[in-house]
């Protein structure tokens, strides 16, 4: 297991590589998700407005 | 029968370019695309880190490649796609090609920096520097800002969304020139940048249990591209037709 940690020396490089990877998808994926929470939120807000000025 | 199958097509064509068909459609697609992309991330990442042997030159190192050429092959597709999707939305006017176009480029970007990140820290100890101003890396540099500058230019129009789609797309149509440079760049210049590896037309250089990781990250990635595309380009239709019936229809029966 450490062995596979150390990654023959290279640890640093390696594990910092797909951590950036990992982390930039993470925060499209979990970025998208509460983008696409503010959108409905707001066109369903538009939505009552328009059926209570009516 | 042959007639019959154009029309299908055709069909096919005209209700993709319609953005209700088109949020209908590709909702079907999005969990799918995101599952697949799980499960071959999963399964690249152990062959990668696991299953394949240490290189006999680089040792542990090149096993950076399963991070950064899957993003750096990206960077590229997602462009051309967008470029595609731009000339689409200049000649036809069509709304969907607009809304791929936007959606493509934060993800665009997301993996263009990757690209550059990555490549930075496999360079550092290959290579013994951090950046180089050689072709390839101040090419994909370049890529960079053309991402963000398609966004930009679509976020400076922002009270008419039609016409910041349409300077976007401008913009996006001439970036265009720059993919044929970074392809090439390792051939035209000489670089500190290692020549081709993976080829799809010719030969490889690199051994099937190193190849095979690679190719599970890189369907990974095509797939995780779908899936983001995909839904920022609803999201898109859904903001820039949110006085429209089908939009309304969408929301209040929480589709």
């Amino acid at each position: 297991m450490n062995e596979f940690l150390n990654m023959g020396g290279y640890a640093v490089y390696v594990w910092s590589s797909f951590g950036v990877f990992f982390v930039a998808m993470f925060i499209d994926f979990f970025g998208l998700r509460s983008k696409e929470k503010i959108i409905k939120r707001n066109i369903k807000s538009m939505i009552k407005r328009k059926t209570n000025s009516k | 029968m042959k007639k019959q199958r154009t029309n299908a097509i055709v069909t096919l064509y005209h209700k993709l370019g319609s953005p209700p068909s088109f949020y209908r459609i590709s909702g079907y697609f999005l969990k799918w695309l995101l599952l697949i992309s799980i499960a071959l991330t999963c399964w690249g990442l152990y062959d990668g880190l696991v299953l394949a042997p240490a290189d006999y030159q680089q040792g542990d190192s090149f096993r950076i490649i399963y991070v950064h050429v899957p993003a750096a092959w990206m960077s590229m597709f997602i462009y051309a796609v967008m470029g595609i999707a731009a000339i689409i939305a200049i000649i036809w006017r069509m709304k969907v090609a607009e809304a791929v176009m936007i959606a493509s480029a934060p993800i665009g970007a997301w993996f263009t920096f990757l690209a550059l990140v990555t490549g930075s820290l496999w360079g550092k100890p290959m290579w013994g520097t951090w950046w180089e101003w050689d072709a390839r890396m101040t090419s994909e540099l370049i890529l960079l800002f053309l991402y963000i500058g398609i966004m930009a230019t679509y976020g400076a129009f922002s009270e008419d969304a039609r016409k910041a789609a349409r300077m976007a797309a401008l913009v996006a149509v001439v970036g265009l020139v720059n993919l044929p440079i970074i392809h090439f760049s390792v051939k035209w210049w000489s670089s500190i940048h290692q020549g081709t590896t993976v080829s799809l037309t010719g030969e490889s250089h690199i051994t099937w249990e190193m190849l095979r990781p690679l190719l599970y990250m890189a369907f990974a990635t095509k797939f995780y591209y779908g899936y983001s595309m995909l839904k920022r380009a609803r999201l898109y239709l859904l903001e820039t037709e949110s006085q429209k019936k089908w939009a309304h229809t969408v929301i209040t029966e929480n589709k």
